[in-house]
């Protein structure tokens, strides 16, 4: 739509021309509609729109007297395990077809307090499992960028939505890069705050330690304001921080003269050449923006994929077994009441979802507990510690989010442990606690994008946003939104 | 590394119904991805503390209040079978 | 009545009882859901309670308060930091697929009860006291069961005692002890039947002398204390007989019949459960400072151990006397109203736990339901103690305050029951039977002393039993004197 290309399709400025009246939410919201209907058929990006819901929101916000919101009006994707009231909640599993919540996330409705409206609910690797998005019981998403390629996941829907511009904001979670890798792979922003800074109340469980909500935009203010919205202590979830108002975009700054980077350069070799040229410029022009970079060493980088698939398929084994069929959900049939869970669940999860509850049910059965769910945790804390060490030399750790740029669909989907280990940059971060964005810093030769990943110590968010903005504004010029057919 | 057989009793403890060739599969997958695992044992753990939740949090606790909840029907209405607002289930042995 | 049960000859039983009470929130342990019985089917539930998808658990402060104050009154030492862990099973009662419990670090550790079992001090260990969510109710319908989730996430505090009873009396008895202090604490009602409180059994029989433990037997949710009783007197009886006859015991669980006075296995096809407890990461572990222990101590009431000793010094009654009127918080109280109205302890000991107790056990009722409110017995002892009355009198009174309610002035003043004590009304008396009994009067006067009872037994024909018998002692021996 024309009126929606006048405006830099920021949120921030969408927000404020909605706030003056100078442009309407309805028409906000009609616009990012019509694109998913035009982009979905080849992305695959959303499970489900709410058209309904969002319209009649939309317009309540245009014939609002008071005024006030920071995403006002603004359309936003949420990924499909944020329980939205009244609308369709799948985790990308068959298991939840057609479960329509009656309440809705804690997130959500700090979005909508904030003048949000939610339009759609973005496909995912099924309860949050994959890093690929090839594993979603409504088909795999496509990156945006290359319809070949995988948009990464388990956030992959919100990613390619955001890339795709149907929408300016999306929400997505990160249990060990979810939110992160797919940003990187699809050119956009993405932050997993600190453990505890966001509720997670509302949102399918997949690791509960380890899960985290957090936004995903195309600029670092938009990703500021989603977050600000969003993250705060919330009474329903006992794992949240306490401070309860959180303003990051106020405190803005893409000054960050003197700023200690860390950096390990030996995660920066294992990169594929095309994504190495991008970071060390990307990291140059940190240092020519006034920020030293030290050489800092992460020991437990290598056993961290183990750590993490061990905690959380353990914790996974046990969320999911809720899922049965009895009280929601799809239930088949069964003659007694084992062959109705074995069958409610054997036919309602998918291949991945299944081989990790049976890794998660064998870490913690009796005879395995010491040597599987409880050595990992003992190894958590090493890595925990190993981070507060590097944390004394840096104020933010930087470097590759993977080892490559996204990769050709079915490329690493036969072998689950090859998959896994793409893991690798990730997920010690959801196993310490600590907040990391993936910034797009440039479009490699292949025509696909690349990320950085920025590492800062626990409830440091504003350090991370600010380098993000420094890169920004300093970095050459680069294509910003695929460029999708349609 | 791990055994078809421990493959069917784990599924039995997840409830999770498996096909014969589930079985075989998961088996060598598994295997796989155990056989990783292994890696870890090589870490000295001595007298470390286990790690479960990474960050502190606000140590909250709930004022003893009744919250009034939505009516009975409003959860029960997803449950596959019913019988008035009660959930129905094949009976229980036992 | 049935004999005193003993083990058979050569044998010792192992008792060990694990006790479930249900704590009196007003809300759930982890959701604001009301606990309120008697709601319609499913009226008190919310995602969290019902295991939806996003819902998460937040501890109830009450109930923290509440199971702090239990290990208190059961002498553990309560944890610093203690930790919530999931115990994993599918039931379909179990809305998560996991109970919310504890495993590793429970809440309260190594305390212990005393109390008086047979007239003998018994003294049990209590290993540990952790709190858990209740789960929902299931009911079975021959080919189908259907679940209400109101009793689902209720909190509940589990009571293990170690293996340190030896008899189902003092098991009942240790059982009937936890009552009374969750009672007393007024954290549970305690109440078997209605399931408030619900009792499991751990039994094992040895040869005497032996160290090794024998195999143990669980028997479930025994829903009254005499059928804990006889459902271990039978339990021991058929572990006792199986060794006998060479046969070996299996570790099962069971459930006691009361109508065929037996206890028969689950029907279930279980192997035993692989619960795969681990830390639950939705609830950090639960720190407890000391103003917070401060607190807890400061609304202890006096216990049941220590109301028996206080009576006993105060009240110089015996020991025996101290446990059965300390047994429960109300007849306590019951009695120490009475003792302090009469100023009479030792009296009123008497009157509570020979007559009262008697008509109430009678009626089958507690204390609470007495119609002879405490003033009112207390008013009976005094007017019987002025000597309005005499004791024999003061029973037959009672009676009719029991059945009737009336107060003791009420039915004194109707039926006319006052005691005569005058000196010029019995000596009146005493003249009129001297007359009708010229007889008796020479005899005694001549030495038959043993004709005194005659006399008396003549003046209470005469005054239907009215006359004060001090003074009518008295009286007789001065006018029997004479010649």
């Amino acid at each position: 739509m024309a009126t929606m290309q006048k405006i830099k399709n920021h949120a921030e400025e969408l927000a404020s021309q909605i706030r003056d009246g100078s442009f309407k939410a309805v028409d906000a919201v009609e616009s990012s509609l019509d694109k998913i209907q035009k982009k979905n058929s080849a992305l695959n990006a959303i499970i489900s729109t709410l058209n309904e819901r969002a319209l009649d929101r939309a317009q309540q916000i245009d014939k609002a007297t008071t005024r006030n919101g920071k995403l006002f009006g603004v359309p936003v994707v949420v990924k499909d395990n944020f329980c939205v009231e009244g609308s369709q909640t799948t985790a990308g599993s068959k298991i939840l077809k057609g479960f329509v919540s009656n309440y809705s996330a804690t997130v959500i409705e700090r979005l909508e307090a904030q003048g949000a409206v939610v339009i759609a609910k973005a496909n995912m690797d099924e309860f949050a499992m994959g890093s690929s998005n090839e594993n979603s019981a409504y088909g795999a998403v496509k990156n945006p960028w290359n319809e070949a390629c995988v948009p990464g996941g388990s956030s992959g829907g919100s990613a390619a939505a955001v890339a795709s511009e149907m929408a300016p904001i999306a929400l997505g979670t990160d249990t060990g890069g979810s939110i992160r890798l797919p940003a990187h792979y699809c050119g956009v922003y993405g932050l997993k705050p600190t453990y505890g800074r966001v509720s997670r109340y509302g949102i399918v469980a997949f690791a509960s330690s380890l899960d985290q909500a957090g936004p995903m935009a195309r600029s670092v203010r938009d990703l500021s304001l989603a977050y600000d919205s969003v993250a705060g202590f919330d009474h329903k979830d006992s794992t949240t921080y306490t401070e309860t108002a959180v303003d990051t975009y106020s405190k803005l700054t893409s000054n960050i003269k003197g700023k200690r980077i860390g950096v390990v350069t030996s995660h920066i070799e294992n990169v594929d050449q095309n994504n190495k040229e991008l970071i060390t410029k990307a990291i140059d022009t940190l240092k020519s923006l006034g920020a030293t970079v030290v050489e800092i060493d992460l020991p437990y980088t290598e056993n961290s994929i183990s750590v993490y698939y061990m905690i959380a398929t353990s914790e996974a084994s046990s969320n999911l077994a809720r899922y049965d069929g009895i009280r929601y959900g799809v239930r088949a049939e069964g003659a007694t009441l084992d062959e109705l869970y074995e069958n409610s669940r054997g036919l309602g999860f998918g291949p991945e979802v299944k081989r990790r509850i049976m890794l998660g049910t064998y870490a913690l059965s009796s005879g395995y507990y010491d040597a599987y769910y409880k050595k990992a945790c003992q190894v958590r804390r090493l890595i925990k510690n190993g981070f507060q060490a590097a944390f004394e030399k840096c104020d933010l750790i930087v470097g590759p989010v993977a080892t490559s740029s996204a990769f050709k669909l079915t490329e690493r989907s036969q072998d689950p442990l090859k998959m896994y280990l793409n893991d690798i940059y990730t997920t010690s971060i959801n196993l310490a606690g600590l907040p990391a964005l993936s910034a797009p810093i440039g479009i490699q030769k292949d025509g696909l994008p690349v990320g950085l990943h920025l590492i800062a110590k626990a409830y440091d968010e504003q350090v991370l946003l600010n380098v993000a903005l420094s890169l920004e504004e300093a970095l050459p010029g680069f294509e910003r939104t695929a460029g999708v057919r349609g | 590394m791990i055994s078809s057989e421990t493959v069917k009793h784990v599924a039995k403890l997840a409830r999770l119904k498996v096909s014969d060739n589930e079985v075989n599969e998961y088996s060598k997958q598994l295997s796989r991805v155990l056989e990783h695992f292994e890696s870890l044992k090589a870490v000295n753990t001595e007298g470390v503390e286990p790690l479960v939740t990474p960050n502190p949090a606000s140590e909250y606790r709930r004022v003893d209040e009744v919250v009034p909840s939505k009516e009975a029907n409003t959860w029960i209405s997803h449950s596959p079978d019913k019988i008035g607002n009660l959930v129905k289930v094949p009976t229980v042995v036992g | 009545m049935a004999k005193e049960y003993t083990t058979p000859e050569g044998f010792e039983a192992v008792i060990g009882l694990e006790i479930h009470a249900q704590l009196l929130t007003h809300s759930k342990m982890f959701c604001g859901c009301s606990t309120e019985f008697g709601k319609g089917d499913n009226a008190n539930t919310c995602p969290t309670c019902l295991g939806m998808p996003g819902a998460l658990p937040v501890l109830n402060k009450k109930a923290l308060e509440f199971s702090a104050l239990i290990g208190l009154g059961l002498n553990c030492e309560v944890r610093k930091e203690s930790v919530f862990a999931r115990k994993n099973y599918f039931y379909p009662d179990l809305p998560k697929g996991y109970q919310i419990s504890q495993f590793d670090k429970p809440l309260c550790e190594n305390g212990h009860l005393e109390y008086l079992s047979d007239g003998t001090k018994k003294r049990v260990r209590i290993e540990r006291a952790h709190m858990e969510e209740d789960a929902g109710k299931s009911t079975h319908h021959g080919t189908y069961s259907v679940v209400n989730y109101n009793r689902s996430s209720v909190p509940l505090l589990e009571i293990v005692s170690g293996p340190d009873m030896r008899g189902p009396l003092e098991a009942a008895d240790y059982a009937r002890a936890v009552r009374a202090i969750l009672v007393y604490l007024d954290v549970c009602d305690g109440n078997l039947e209605e399931g408030s409180m619900r009792c499991d059994c751990n039994v094992s029989v040895r040869r005497s002398g032996e160290q090794k433990l024998g195999t143990k037997v669980e028997i479930k949710n025994i829903n009254s204390f005499r059928f804990i009783e006889k459902a271990l007197q039978f339990e021991i009886e058929r572990q006792v007989d199986a060794v006998q006859s060479g046969e070996k015991i299996v570790q099962e669980t069971r459930l006691y019949d009361p109508d065929k006075n037996r206890t028969f296995t689950m029907r279930t096809k279980e192997e035993a459960h692989d619960y795969r407890y681990f830390p639950e990461p939705d609830l950090l572990p639960v720190v407890i400072d000391e103003a917070f222990m401060n607190e807890v101590r400061a609304k202890l009431p006096e216990l049941p151990l220590q109301k028996a000793y206080r009576f006993q010094k105060e009240y110089e009654i015996p020991e025996y006397d101290a446990f059965v009127l300390t047994q429960s918080r109300e007849l306590a109280d019951y009695f120490e109203l009475v003792a302090r109205s009469t100023e009479n302890p030792k009296i009123s000991s008497n009157w509570v736990m020979v007559e009262l107790l008697a008509k109430l056990n009678e009626q089958k009722m507690g204390i609470t339901r007495s119609p002879v409110p405490a003033s009112a017995l207390a008013g009976l002892i005094n007017l019987m103690q002025k000597g309005v009355i005499s004791g024999r009198t003061a029973k037959d009174v009672f009676a009719e305050m029991f059945e009737t309610g009336a107060s003791a002035e009420q039915i004194i003043k109707e039926k006319g029951l006052a005691q005569i004590s005058g000196n010029d009304e019995i000596k009146k008396v005493i003249q009129e039977v001297f007359v009708n009994s010229p007889n008796q009067l020479a005899q005694y006067r001549s030495g038959k002393d043993k004709l005194f009872g005659y006399f008396v037994g003549q003046v209470m024909k005469a005054t239907s039993g009215q006359a004060n018998p001090e003074v009518t002692n008295e009286l007789l021996k001065e006018m029997l004197k004479g010649s």
